[in-house]
């Protein structure tokens, strides 16, 4: 029995796996390792899983245990362990490539923006969400969720020029 | 920032390939392993924590008090005397009460903890224990005492009472001086009569008169909080009015304040709330030293003597 779930839910979760790690790693850039978030989300989501659930809304599922997981871990962060994951991923930028570096700068310039801005531009951008998707599980209308899109991205390119003015010198 | 620069971005982010492998989750979901919810983590470890910290609590209440108690019980004695009632009113009822002794004045609150403290006194307090179960109304309390006739006149001094409950050590005697309205600078001084507060242990009176103004009233506390008010903090207390001179007013809840002015100045201020935690009345005074506190007992004496005779 409990094989049949894991095999069931491991099909279902298989097509989704991309997504969802993008979003993890998107979502708490700077915050915590993203494969903790991952993880959490996962043995919750198998203990509370039904075989009978649509592959359509299972991504759904899993990104609003993931919502809740962060909002718990939120009331209980410690500072001192938030100052030092966000130095352990600031270390990190410093070995990669120029996309990954690109990457990294695009989710420090998230990590800046309001919580739910924030996770409404990673659902839409990066993990390809439709407005109606995030209006569902935000439990917001379309509107709000445009909204929250356009002056996220107003924030973002805010942010992020004088990354961009940056490149631009050092190609000349 | 371009727009188009930015969904190149985002485009490079959601191309991005995984670095966690779908064996890896597969691993992670195990049949065995649970998450316990947060919530629940949170509810039993603050149960477990509760309840040693109430078995403490009791194991050194118990402690604290065994050798109190036996030598209360010991030198239980049953008061002599009689006090009346001190508040002026038409209908003149008074609460013929059992007098107690009141220990020597410690210059703050005090606390009683043992009985060797009261041998090395000048004056023993002389205890009637009652205990007095919690859903008493002030009216009971009220009921088997004596009423004397209307009309009489009651002067204002320090009337100490019988020991109602062992609830919590505490003995204070406040001294009230000036008093002024919350929203109003005109400060006025207290009649040349007796005016005080007096918290013993977890029962109150208040007393005092100002331009022939008089307020009394008296109770059981049943509601103890520290209160911010302005920057300042103050120990709150709530009572209702078992009025043990009058009947009008009876039931009415009281709520008021106190705070050390300074630390070891000996000055206070009393704050009276009309609902908690508004404040109405500012109240300047200071402790009572053992002179005051003697003299207090000795006008009250003089007080019941006279009335006897």
């Amino acid at each position: 029995m409990s094989n049949e779930k894991k095999e069931r839910f491991m099909r279902l979760y298989e097509p989704v796996h991309n997504r969802f790690e993008r979003f993890c790693k998107a979502r708490v850039y700077g915050e915590m390792d993203y494969k903790d978030l991952m993880h959490d989300t996962v043995v919750i989501a198998f203990e509370k899983f039904n075989p009978k659930v649509e592959p359509s809304t299972f991504l759904s599922f899993l990104f609003g245990i993931s919502i809740r997981v962060l909002a718990n871990n939120k009331k209980r962060s410690d500072k001192k362990s938030m100052h030092l994951s966000s130095l352990k991923n600031a270390d990190f930028t410093h070995n990669l490539s120029q996309q990954q570096e690109e990457i990294a700068h695009l989710y420090q310039a998230l990590n800046s923006l309001a919580e739910i801005q924030k996770e409404t531009i990673i659902l839409f951008e990066i993990v390809g969400y439709s407005i109606k998707e995030i209006a569902a599980l935000h439990s917001s209308s379309e509107n709000a969720v445009k909204q929250r899109l356009h002056r996220g991205r107003l924030e973002l390119k805010r942010i992020l020029s004088p990354l961009v003015e940056h490149q631009n010198t050092l190609k000349l | 920032m371009t727009d188009e620069q930015l969904n190149r971005l985002f485009d490079v982010a959601k191309n991005e390939s995984a670095r966690v492998s779908p064996n890896e989750i597969a691993d992670w979901v195990d049949v065995g392993v649970k998450i316990t919810p947060h919530r629940k983590k949170y509810f039993l470890s603050s149960l477990i924590i509760g309840i040693s910290a109430l078995l403490a609590l009791l194991m050194w209440w118990v402690f604290s008090n065994r050798t109190a108690i036996a030598h209360q019980i010991k030198n239980e004695k049953k008061p002599t005397q009689s006090v009346k009632s001190n508040e002026r009113s038409s209908t003149g009822i008074a609460f013929q009460e059992k007098r107690t002794t009141p220990q020597p004045h410690l210059k703050k609150e005090s606390t009683i903890h043992s009985s060797s403290k009261q041998k090395d006194s000048i004056h023993t307090l002389l205890i009637e224990k009652e205990s007095i179960s919690e859903n008493i109304q002030p009216k009971e309390l009220l009921s088997s005492e004596p009423i004397v006739p209307k009309n009489e006149s009651f002067e204002l001094t320090f009337q100490p009472f019988a020991l109602h409950s062992q609830k919590e050590m505490r003995n204070v005697l406040m001294i009230l001086d000036t008093i002024r309205g919350y929203r109003n600078a005109t400060k006025y001084k207290m009649d040349q009569t007796d005016c005080y507060l007096h918290l013993y242990n977890d029962y109150v009176v208040i007393s005092y008169q100002f331009r022939g103004k008089f307020f009394y009233a008296s109770g059981k506390i049943h509601r103890e909080e520290t209160v911010e008010v302005n920057g300042h903090v103050y120990r709150a207390f709530a009572f209702q009015r078992d009025n043990q001179a009058t009947g009008t007013n009876l039931g009415k809840r009281i709520f008021f304040g106190y705070r050390e002015l300074e630390p070891e100045s000996n000055r206070i201020e009393v704050v009276m709330f009309s609902q908690p935690w508004a404040v109405t009345t500012v109240i300047k005074g200071h402790f009572a030293d053992i002179n005051e506190r003697k003299q207090l007992m000795e006008r009250s004496n003089e007080q019941n003597r006279k009335r006897k005779n």
